[in-house]
């Protein structure tokens, strides 16, 4: 019953973070230089396609009129038409988000088993010389710009060992049915080891440094003595009795990590030329194309809120003490 | 006025300990060796640099000494444009040093005051504050900046103004979580019951033990805000007129640098922000050790 009241309320709260994410994009977005009219209208359309956005969006009546229409108009999932592809926004920035969506979870999952892994281990050889140069490599990486580790890779594995192509998603020619078969296609996931790998440098620093924080704390417990005293083997007990605990806060930093790998990953998808949501933002916020990087920055904003809100139900889930609160 | 003597020698021995104790942690002290050379750096850049970082060199006939390999005349080489590197990277540190200094000190400023605030009074001003800071979760960083400096500009100020304008959230969770616990502390019914006001005690007595925690996070800040503003001008929305190493890539990645192969031009500013994020790191290594007593033991 509390579980569920806390639940309601978490939810009830984001609800209301979304819509003052919307009010801030309004505002800011009239901010931009320029004539507001040019948010939704390009010179190159046709007479009657401007009319008919006028009247949608509300162009010619006063701001708080031209807000709420907004929230009818976001409600109704319609974001104006892009200047660039000349689609309604949405399904520009829908085609885009599921490359986003391939790369960021490939991404993060490698990471977390590289970093969970690597965290027991750091934890089990506490004190050597191994814990060290590992402690000390993890936050090098942490301290690397994404997108110069991009860069570099970039450099040695596609320019001078012609390993791996140098960017974009499939070749240029390919034609697939559908995204599915194209995911599963050698091509494509020949494109998608470079930026995963350049990635995986930057965000698997945080599991590891915590599943080893966090296996140091478990590993005083009675249970663990318990079990050695058994004659359970060293290796068994790490793995199945101590990391099985400690990995709780790593699930909950999955969560919100997945959100911050997802907006993120703008630098990533620029380097290597991959066609996501944080490139078509970049493209579209200096190419004023500001249909386009409205609904992207809202995608973005929508997908944190989400996370952060899946991060606190599994936390509540996990740890129910927090609930009580 | 004895007494307030005493406590000043008190607290300047606390810190010096606390600095001890700090420089004790062998990362820290390569950290701390790390940042002085940078500063020293960004200081006498113009005295440093053999040249200015636009100046475009050429040869006696007037022809630019493009992409050449580093060499005892260009330590580190020089771009496409016939630039030296080294001058560059000696100048972008002030970029570094402004943008990292700068937003840690706002954000260690606005999230502690705010932290502080919501902590100290609970009840409804604690409950608007901490929705607010909800809100500020549910905006992604890295695209608000990019749009806010479209929208105001891409000035240096405004790149740490955009910086600044969401990262005072996390250390205002945490320092609020701190004052919550410290206010059901003994000395703060003392304080209270002596007649001190809300304000005395928040800012006089509650803030001074808030401070290790909240310099920890401002020394995050400093590299989260280096990393940020790299990231921004390498995107194309940083400053335009200042030197940044965000911006010798940038501009490194535009021109095919990497197809011609000038692994000079790629690998050094790189290797300078690595180099300062990882050294605020290492000392924010030391300060865990001085806040966090239990580190010690281990």
């Amino acid at each position: 019953m509390n579980v569920l009241r806390f639940f309601a309320r978490r939810l009830f709260h984001s609800v209301f973070v979304f819509l003052g994410i919307l009010t801030l994009l309004f505002f800011l977005f009239r901010l931009m230089p320029g004539d507001p009219t040019q948010l939704f209208i390009s010179p190159e359309m046709a007479a009657d396609a401007i009319q008919e956005i006028r009247e949608a969006f509300g162009l010619d009546r006063p701001l708080y009129m031209q807000y709420l229409l907004y929230v009818v108009n976001v409600c109704r999932g319609n974001f104006g038409i892009s200047y660039y592809f000349f689609e309604p926004a949405n399904r520009v920035v829908f085609e885009h988000l599921r490359n986003t969506l391939v790369l960021t979870i490939t991404a993060m999952c490698l990471s977390y088993l590289i970093g969970v892994v690597g965290g027991t281990v750091l934890a089990w050889k506490r004190g050597t010389r191994l814990e060290l140069g590992g402690m000390v490599s993890a936050l090098i990486l942490r301290s690397a710009p994404v997108f110069w580790v991009g860069l570099i890779f970039l450099y040695i594995f596609a320019f001078k060992l012609h390993i791996f192509p140098g960017g974009s998603i499939t070749e240029t020619g390919e034609f697939y049915g559908g995204f599915l078969e194209m995911v599963c296609s050698w091509e494509f996931l020949h494109h998608l080891v470079l930026p995963v790998i350049s990635m995986c440098c930057y965000f698997m620093g945080l599991p590891l440094l915590l599943t080893r924080s966090s296996i140091l704390e478990v590993i005083k417990e009675d249970y663990v003595e318990m079990a050695r005293a058994k004659g359970i083997g060293a290796r068994r007990v790490m793995f199945r009795h101590v990391t099985r605990t400690a990995i709780l806060p790593v699930v909950t930093a999955f969560a919100t990590a997945i959100a911050y790998a997802f907006e993120g990953s703008v630098l990533i998808e620029m380097v290597f030329s991959w066609p996501g949501i944080g490139r078509l933002m970049v493209m579209s916020l200096l190419g004023n194309d500001y249909p386009v990087a409205q609904f992207a920055f809202m995608i973005l904003a929508a997908m944190m809120i989400l996370m952060n809100l899946l991060a606190d139900f599994l936390y509540g889930y996990l740890d129910p003490r927090v609930v009580v609160q | 006025m004895e007494e307030d003597e005493r406590g000043t020698v008190q607290t300047a021995e606390r810190r010096t300990t606390a600095l001890r104790l700090m420089l004790r942690h062998p990362l820290a002290k390569v950290g701390f060796v790390v940042v002085i050379v940078f500063t020293i750096m960004a200081v006498f850049a113009p005295l440093i640099a053999p040249y200015h970082p636009e100046e475009i060199i050429s040869d006696s006939s007037g022809t630019w000494l493009s992409y050449q390999k580093p060499s005892s005349a260009f330590w580190l080489g020089t771009t496409d444009m016939g630039r030296c590197i080294f001058s560059q990277i000696i100048y972008g540190s002030r970029t570094a040093f402004m943008v990292g200094l700068l937003a840690a000190l706002m954000v260690m400023v606005i999230g502690t005051v705010v932290g502080l605030v919501s902590g100290y009074f609970g009840s409804w001003i604690d409950q608007i504050i901490m929705r607010f800071v909800d809100f500020v979760y549910g905006i992604p960083f890295l695209p608000f900046a990019m749009v806010l400096v479209t929208v105001i500009g891409g000035s240096r100020w405004n790149v740490i103004i955009a910086i600044s304008a969401l990262l005072w959230r996390e250390t205002c969770r945490v320092v609020r979580s701190q004052v919550l616990s410290l206010k059901e502390r003994p000395f703060v019914e003392v304080a209270r019951s002596a007649g001190a006001g809300n304000l005395r005690i928040i800012f006089v007595h509650l803030a001074p033990n808030i401070y290790p925690i909240s310099l920890l996070y401002g020394v995050f800040a400093v590299g989260w805000a280096i990393l940020t503003e790299a990231g921004l001008s390498f995107l194309g929305f940083g400053d335009p007129a200042s030197c940044s190493w965000g911006k010798m890539l940038q501009e490194a990645y535009l021109s095919q640098a990497l197809s011609v192969g000038a692994w000079w031009w790629i690998f050094p500013p790189g290797i300078a922000i690595v180099l300062i994020v990882m050294s605020t790191y290492f000392i924010s290594q030391g300060i865990e050790e001085v806040v966090n007593p239990r580190l010690r033991e281990r």
